[in-house]
């Protein structure tokens, strides 16, 4: 434990606070609004905002380490490392996630449009997995931390400006990132969520098999 | 026991590879070892192979009985390392305490209690204690330096591999830190590279120098200076005209009689007034890289 | 002048040396092109004013990749300016007498140059396509370019100088994630949803320009723009650019004076 809080500690603090703040801005605009419009601001929030700070932050997750030469020289296996840096940003994701919707339910907003409570879990889940590992993955193949955030940043705008495109197309819908939250108790989404989780594992055997090449990045 | 055969090493691919080891066969026992060379020599990447951070291109290196080219094998080394790299980064944010007590967690010296003892043992050791609680982004450079050794030493590591460690080091400092290191080398692999000639001739029993990527001496220091026997001047010149013909001027001082050069070279023919000097390991190191 | 010149042709190397950069700028630009084949090219229905055809089809090309080019555009060159102070070189660059406004310019001008650059091969790249593939009149190439030229560069040149302003007073990442959001909430979305300045003359999406000067609207609901209006718009942006250079100026000024 204190090692994770010495990891979050040392170079990741915006991992926390960035999260949190555009959490707490997400709260202020749903008190603003009223009846359906609230719906909307929950779901641009779940599931739109969440993937793209969970991919922002992973891109930045390995590489703006001042002192990585020191970190792989210890005998830490590199999963391990992958575990701790995403490990960490995911769970404040998931945090942000659960209280906001916690914030929601005491508002008294409903979101059983997004499925029951296990369905609506997955609606932004999948989507952050996704672009957490890319983000990650991206970083270690570019050998810079801008490639990573790059890679997000233009799939994320590519896939909201053009979601009705890529929602209506039968075979690119399955990685459309917002598909889960603009169809949520459509069949297609299931498909849509597998595809998703097989290329993030796969993205996640890529990260690690480069940053087992360790001698990239000093 | 190191034992590193016909190692090559080759960054990047194409036209624009380098090739920054070229076939060097070395072995190191026990004790203090040392590594001299011009910069860009190989040192660096040497060590940085030795501590299971970058794989060889060619040729094999054994640790301690352990194959550097497995997974397995630099895991073994790596549990045992404490290593200090040139370009040290640190965590800004951190108190010199945190920042060591971090790296011995992810060294795996897992009981609280002993990493207690161990953290503060080091930061003794490099005379931090009463800054310990400080944040490092506010330490000098050499400040810096010394949380860098502290973390090298907090695993009590079997083989100790230092990168220029004394550098930007108080001279009080530097010297603390090189009797510590031949204490620690008593029982331990200390590899250490420098450009300060004269740490090396007064720790290290054994050295060498590499140049371009290759081994050019392997020895003691005593046979390297001893190179340089019957090749050192000193040549007054009134006028103060710098001797040439192949001579290197190692060092020079301005006297009432004119200006004293101290030489290595061949031949001092041309210069009567020439006294011959006995060696020292600069002169040896300067005599071996002509 | 020199040394202002100096900065730009190094800043601009170093900016469009970046392979990766360019390999994902290439990647998504790929997608694009991959798109307009998917979507089929309609030109000859429309036979009755060609040119007016040609240039509204090359300003919704350009469009479209503006859609996406500046977040790229922004992400990347948002290290530039804080790149300085994390190697050391401001130090370096400090005691050498380049004043600050000089090589803030240089910089600015050598970064955003090169990305236009990079979007000027990649919309060569396309309307030559476009061109092969349905017969176009060679023009359209040109039109291409002076659809960048109206459209794109002025969403560039505004998007460069926060970036490199910015990341001076916040985390990289921050901003890079920040900008991201705001390209779409700021120009595409609609404030039925939430308030934003996308229906204003910030919107910086050459949706102007493109109504006004190239009578091309990609929805039919979209309301008609004066030429005065798209004027106003591309000036506001350019300002705002002028705005965020002068604060980074007096920002580096103020904190030199200050250490
Ligand atoms: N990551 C790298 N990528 C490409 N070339 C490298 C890399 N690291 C080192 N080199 C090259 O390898 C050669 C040896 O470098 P190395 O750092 O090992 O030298 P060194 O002996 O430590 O020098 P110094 O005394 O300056 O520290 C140099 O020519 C250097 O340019
Ligand atoms: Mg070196």
């Amino acid at each position: 434990m204190s090692r994770l809080n010495y990891t979050f500690q040392a170079f990741q603090k915006d991992h926390f606070w960035l999260p949190v703040a555009v959490m707490g801005l997400f709260m202020l605009i749903t008190l603003l609004m009223t009846g359906d419009r609230q719906y909307s601001v929950v779901r641009a929030f779940l599931g739109f905002t969440l993937p793209l700070l969970a991919g922002g932050l992973s891109a930045y997750t390995f590489l703006e380490d001042s002192a990585l030469e020191l970190q792989f020289a210890t005998k830490r296996p590199a999963w391990k490392m992958i575990a701790e840096r995403l490990g960490l940003v995911l769970f404040v994701i998931v945090f942000v996630s659960l209280t906001f919707q916690l914030f929601i339910q005491l508002l008294g907003v409903s979101l059983s449009p997004l499925g029951n409570v296990f369905q609506r879990q997955l609606v932004w889940f999948v989507p952050c997995l996704t672009t957490l590992v890319l983000g990650g993955a991206v970083s270690l193949m570019a050998r810079n931390s801008n490639g990573g955030m790059a890679a997000v940043g233009g799939l994320w705008i590519i896939q909201i400006l053009l979601r009705g495109w890529f929602a209506r197309e039968p075979v690119w819908r399955n990685v459309l990132l917002f598909y889960g939250v603009m169809d949520p108790l459509g069949q297609p989404r299931i498909l849509n969520q597998i595809t998703l989780t097989v290329f993030s594992l796969l993205l996640l055997v890529a990260a690690h098999t480069l940053l087992k090449k360790q001698e990239r990045y000093i | 026991m190191i034992e590193i055969k016909n190692l090559h090493k080759t960054y990047g691919s194409g036209p624009k590879a380098v090739t920054a080891l070229k076939g060097i066969d070395l072995s190191i026992e026990q004790g203090m070892y040392g590594l001299l060379g011009p910069n860009g020599a190989g040192k660096t990447t040497l060590m940085r192979i030795l501590a299971g951070i970058v794989h060889a291109s060619a040729g094999s290196v054994w640790v301690n009985g352990n194959d550097m080219k497995t997974d397995q094998g630099r895991r073994q080394v790596k549990a045992q390392l404490g290593y200090l790299p040139q370009e040290l980064g640190l965590y800004p944010d951190l108190t010199a305490r945190q920042f060591v007590d971090y790296m011995a967690i992810l060294k795996g010296v897992d009981d609280p209690q002993l990493r207690k003892k161990r953290v503060q043992a080091v930061l003794e050791m490099v005379s931090l204690l009463d800054v310990a609680d400080r944040k490092i982004k506010g330490y000098s450079g050499g400040m810096k330096r010394r949380v860098g050794i502290a973390q090298a030493l907090v695993n009590n590591p079997r083989i100790l591999i230092v990168d220029e460690p004394t550098a930007g080091l108080d001279p009080e400092e530097r010297i603390r830190f090189r009797n510590l290191l031949v204490e620690l080398a008593a029982k331990r692999f200390v590899l250490l590279s420098t450009h300060i000639v004269g740490d090396i001739g007064q720790t290290c029993r054994n050295m060498t120098v590499l140049s371009k990527g290759e081994v050019r001496y392997q020895g003691n220091p005593a046979e390297l200076t001893q190179l340089a026997k019957d090749h050192v001047w000193t040549i007054t010149s009134p006028d103060g005209a710098k001797p040439n013909a192949g001579l290197t001027i190692v060092s020079m001082q301005h006297m009432p009689e004119g200006v004293n050069y101290r030489v290595v070279g061949a031949d001092v023919g041309r210069y009567p007034q020439a006294v011959q000097e006995q060696p020292s390991l600069e002169d040896g190191y300067v005599w071996l890289m002509k | 002048m020199k040394k202002f010149l100096g900065v730009l042709r190094y800043e601009y190397s170093m900016s469009i040396r970046r392979r990766s950069l360019l390999v994902i700028m290439f990647l998504f630009a790929a997608f694009f092109i991959y798109l307009w084949a998917d979507a089929g090219v309609q030109f000859q229905q429309r036979e009755d004013d060609i040119t007016q055809a040609l240039l509204a089809e090359a300003a919704q090309t350009v469009f479209f990749l503006n859609l996406f080019f500046p977040v790229i555009v922004g992400v990347s060159s948002a290290d530039r300016a804080v790149r300085d102070d994390k190697l050391g070189v401001r130090e370096i660059l400090r005691s050498t007498g380049l004043g600050n406004f000089v090589h803030v310019l240089g910089k600015y001008f050598g970064v955003a140059f090169s990305m236009l650059t990079v979007e000027l091969v990649i919309v060569i790249l396309i309307s030559t396509i476009l061109v092969t593939l349905s017969a176009l009149p060679l023009a359209f190439v040109l039109y291409s370019l002076l659809a960048v030229m109206l459209i794109s560069a002025p969403a560039i040149f505004f998007v460069t100088a926060f970036s490199l302003a910015c990341p001076l007073v916040m985390p990289v990442r921050v901003y890079q994630i920040m900008f991201t959001g705001y390209w779409y909430w700021g120009n595409y979305l609609s404030p039925q949803v939430l308030p934003t300045v996308s229906n204003t003359l910030l919107n910086a999406s050459g949706r102007f320009p493109m109504i006004a000067f190239f009578g091309e609207k990609v929805a039919t609901n979209w309301a008609s723009v004066s030429h005065t209006e798209a004027v106003a718009n591309i000036l506001i942006l350019l300002g705002c650019a002028a705005l965020a250079l002068t604060a980074m100026i007096a920002y580096l000024n103020w904190r030199e004076k200050r250490a």
